[in-house]
C-alpha cells in the first residue's frame, strides 16, 4: 500500500466537468469529477442509467460529440501529461495505443461492412508500425488470445457472422492490440447473457493483469465491480459521491446512496429471502437538479442542511471517501430498520 | 452469391409481365382507334374494316396481348403504323444519343453529387454544408426545361459555344458529338446531382452517429480514415439506391431534354407515336423502356451485396 503511494497513478482526473448544451437547458452530465487511477489496478465506477459513467469515460478520450457536448474544465493527467491539452493529432495517438476502449453494444459496435480482420488490423498498421502482413498475422494471435477458436479463418468474417459474446471478444482484441496502458470497459457486458457475461469480465480480468493493464470497469451492476475491482468510485447526477476499496464499499458504506444501491440488488452472502428494496423516489432530471445534494430527495438520512449545500468528497476512513453531511451516521440496511420501527 | 443473383433475376420476370400488361391495356384503353386513324380520312368503313382485321384489331383483346407476347419474346417488334418501318431499326436509329445522353448525364450526376454531398455532410453545420444544400435545393425546385433553355440562351445563343438544337452522331465528327452533347448533359447532370447530394448527406450524417464510427474514432483513426474507409462504405446502399432511381428518372428527364435540345432521340420517339396513335411503337418503346428500368434496379440490388455483405446469402 505504501509502496503504491509513492508512485505517481497512471491516471489522474481533475475536476472534470462536461456539459451538454441546448437551446433550452444544460445537462451538467459530468460535474467536478476527480479520481485516480494507479498502474495495473482495477477501478469500478457504478451508478444508475445516466449519472454520467458513458460521459466520464469519452470525455478521457475526448470523444464527447460537440456540439452539443463540451468539456468545460478540468484535467486528465495521463501518464504526466494533461489530456485535455493535447493537440488533435497528439490524442489521437493516446487513443487505441495507450488507452483501449470497449463499448456497450457489442451489436453495434464493429463495423458491419469491413471484416473482422481488418478492423483489427487498422490499430496495429496505424500504432505499431506493422506492414498489412504482419498486422494480419497479429490480428489473427489476438483472435486466439481473446479465445476465438479458428481464429484465423475467422479474420475474413463480417461481424454478422459472429455472436454477441464472440463480438465483445473481437472488441477487446482491437483495444488491447496496441498493448495500452488503460483499458476502458463501458458496460462491456451489459448487454449479453449471464454466463456470457462472466466469461467476458474474466477474459478482460485475465488479460489485463497479465498485461499489466489498468482496467476501468464502468457498470450500474454492484456484483460485477464487487467480484473485479480493486477500488469502486460510486457516481450519482455528474459527481463521484463515495469512493474507498471494494471491501468497504461493501463492508461499510459511507454515502445513502451507496447503501441504497446496495439493498437494491440481491447478495449471495445474505438469506435469499431478504427483501429488495429498490432506491425509492425518481433518477433527477440532469437539466434541472435542484440545490444542494441531489440525493437528498431519495434519502433517508437527509437534513436541513442538504438542500442549501452539496457535500464534498470528504475522508470517511482510510483511502475512503464520501459526499455526505451525516456520513458518520450511514450503515447498511436502513430500508430494513425503518420498516421495523 | 450466384444463388443471390439468379433470385434477384428470376424476381424480374412477374415485374416484366406487369409491365407489359400495362403497357399493352394503356394503349387500348387510350381513346381513339388505331385503324381509322391509320386509314386515314377518306377511307370508307369497309377499308377501315379490313385495316382491323389485318392488324389483327378485331380479335378479343387477350388474344391480341398473347400474341404480342408471343412476338415479343421472340424479338419481333413488329412495325410502324405510321410509316411502316420495323420498329426495331426505328429504335436503333433513335437510341445512340438517348443512350449517351443517360450515360454521360448519369456520370455527371454521381460525380457532381457524391462529392458535394460528402463535403456537405463532413462540413456540417459550416458554410460548406450549407453551400451543398443550396446546390441540392436548387437542382430539385428548378424546372428541368427552364434550366435548359437558360443553357441554350446563356452558352448557344450568346457565347455561342454549343449549337442550339440538333444531335450531331459520333461518326459524322467527334467534335460535333460533344458539342452537341455537352449542355443537355450538363442539364441531366445538375438536376441529377441534387437528389445524389441529399442522399449522401443525410446518409452519411446518420453513419456518423453510429456505435462503430465511435469505435473507429477509439482507435486513433484520423477522420480521413473514418470517413473513407468506415463511413461511406456503410453510406453506400442509400446512396446507390437513388443513383439507380436517378437511372430511373433520367429516362423521364431524357424525354424532357431531347425536347428542349431537339434531339432525335427514343424520348422524342416516345412523344412523337403517341402523338401519332402509332400503338405497336408506344407499346415497344413502353417495354423497352420498363425493360431498362428493371435492369436498372437489378444492378443497384447487385451491388448491394458487395456494398452489404449482410446481404450476401
Ligand atoms: N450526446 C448527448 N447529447 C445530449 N445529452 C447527452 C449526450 N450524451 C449524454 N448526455 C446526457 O448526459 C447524461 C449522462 O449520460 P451517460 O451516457 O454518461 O449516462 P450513463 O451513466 O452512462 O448511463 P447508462 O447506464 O444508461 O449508460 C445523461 O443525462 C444524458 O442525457
Ligand atoms: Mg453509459
Amino acid at each position: 500500500m505504501t509502496e503504491r503511494q509513492t508512485v505517481e497513478p497512471l491516471l489522474q482526473v481533475r475536476d472534470l466537468k462536461t456539459y451538454f448544451y441546448s437551446p433550452s437547458s444544460v445537462v451538467r452530465a459530468v460535474d467536478g469529477v476527480t479520481f485516480d487511477l494507479r498502474e495495473g489496478e482495477t477501478l469500478g465506477l457504478v451508478g444508475e442509467s445516466g449519472c454520467g459513467k458513458s460521459v466520464t469515460a469519452l470525455t478521457l478520450m475526448r470523444l464527447i460529440p460537440n456540439p452539443p457536448g463540451r468539456i468545460v474544465g478540468g484535467e486528465v493527467i495521463f501518464k504526466g501529461r494533461d489530456l485535455l491539452k493535447l493537440s488533435d493529432s497528439e490524442m489521437r495517438k493516446v487513443r487505441g495505443r495507450d488507452i483501449g476502449m470497449i463499448f456497450q453494444e457489442p451489436m453495434s459496435s464493429l463495423n458491419p461492412v469491413l471484416t473482422i480482420g481488418r478492423q483489427l488490423t487498422e490499430a496495429l498498421e496505424l500504432h505499431m508500425n506493422m506492414s498489412k502482413r504482419q498486422a494480419m498475422d497479429r490480428a489473427g494471435e489476438l483472435l486466439d488470445m481473446v479465445g476465438i477458436p479458428d481464429a484465423r479463418t475467422r479474420l475474413k468474417d463480417y461481424p454478422h457472422q459472429m455472436s454477441g459474446g464472440q463480438r465483445q471478444r473481437v472488441m477487446i482484441a482491437i483495444a488491447l492490440s496496441c498493448n495500452p496502458k488503460l483499458l476502458i470497459a463501458d458496460e462491456a457486458t451489459t448487454a449479453l447473457d449471464v454466463t456470457i457475461q462472466a466469461q467476458i469480465l474474466e477474459l478482460m480480468q485475465d488479460l489485463t493483469s497479465r498485461l499489466g493493464t489498468a482496467l476501468l470497469i464502468i457498470t450500474h451492476n454492484l456484483g460485477v465491480v464487487a467480484r473485479y475491482a480493486d477500488r469502486v468510485n460510486v457516481m450519482y447526477a455528474g459527481k463521484i459521491r463515495e469512493m474507498g476499496s471494494s471491501d468497504d464499499i461493501y463492508g461499510s458504506p459511507k454515502h445513502p446512496y451507496t447503501v441504497g444501491l446496495l439493498n437494491s440488488v440481491p447478495r449471495l452472502d445474505e438469506p435469499a429471502k431478504t427483501r429488495l428494496a429498490p432506491i425509492r423516489g425518481e433518477i433527477p432530471n440532469m437539466a434541472d437538479l435542484p440545490a444542494g445534494c441531489a440525493f437528498r430527495d431519495r434519502c433517508d438520512w437527509a437534513i436541513e442542511r442538504c438542500g442549501a449545500e452539496d457535500p464534498t468528497l470528504t475522508e470517511a476512513g482510510r483511502e475512503h471517501w464520501s459526499a455526505c453531511w451525516e456520513s458518520a451516521k450511514v450503515s447498511r440496511r436502513p430500508a430494513a430498520q425503518k420498516a421495523k420501527v | 452469391m450466384t444463388a443471390y443473383i439468379a433470385k434477384r433475376l428470376l424476381a424480374t420476370v412477374p415485374v416484366l409481365i406487369f409491365v407489359g400488361l400495362v403497357a399493352f391495356s394503356l394503349v387500348h384503353l387510350a381513346p381513339g382507334d388505331a385503324a381509322n386513324i391509320m386509314a386515314g380520312d377518306y377511307a370508307g368503313p369497309d377499308d377501315v374494316k379490313k385495316l382491323r382485321t389485318e392488324l389483327g384489331l378485331d380479335k378479343p383483346v387477350w388474344e391480341q396481348f398473347t400474341e404480342w407476347v408471343g412476338r415479343t419474346v421472340r424479338g419481333d417488334l413488329g412495325h410502324s403504323i405510321f410509316n411502316g418501318k420495323s420498329i426495331a431499326e426505328l429504335v436503333s436509329t433513335r437510341i445512340a444519343p438517348t443512350l449517351s445522353l443517360a450515360m454521360f448525364g448519369g456520370l455527371l450526376a454521381v460525380t457532381l453529387g457524391v462529392p458535394i454531398g460528402v463535403m456537405a455532410a463532413w462540413k456540417v453545420g459550416t458554410k460548406w454544408d450549407r453551400l451543398g444544400q443550396l446546390w441540392a435545393a436548387l437542382g430539385i425546385s428548378i424546372p428541368g426545361f427552364w434550366l435548359g433553355l437558360i443553357l441554350i440562351y446563356v452558352f448557344a445563343v450568346n457565347l455561342r459555344w454549343f449549337p442550339v438544337i440538333g444531335f450531331v452522331s459520333l461518326n459524322e465528327s467527334v467534335t460535333g458529338y460533344v458539342r452537341s452533347l455537352t449542355l443537355p448533359v450538363c442539364l441531366l447532370g445538375i438536376t441529377g446531382s441534387a437528389t445524389i447530394v441529399r442522399m449522401t448527406r443525410a446518409s452519411l450524417l446518420e453513419v456518423f452517429r453510429e456505435d462503430y464510427i465511435r469505435t473507429a474514432r477509439s482507435k486513433g483513426l484520423a477522420e480521413r480514415s473514418v470517413l473513407f474507409r468506415h463511413a461511406l462504405r456503410a453510406a453506400a446502399i442509400p446512396i446507390v439506391t437513388v443513383i439507380g432511381f436517378l437511372a430511373a428518372g433520367l429516362i423521364t428527364g431524357v424525354v424532357v431534354t431531347e425536347t428542349v435540345f431537339t434531339i432525335p432521340g427514343l424520348g422524342r420517339l416516345v412523344t412523337e407515336s403517341v402523338g401519332r396513335r402509332d400503338f405497336p411503337v408506344v407499346q415497344s418503346l413502353l417495354m423497352l423502356l420498363a425493360f431498362i428500368y428493371v435492369m436498372v434496379n437489378l444492378l443497384v440490388d447487385l451491388s448491394y451485396a458487395f456494398f452489404d455483405p449482410r446481404v450476401r446469402l
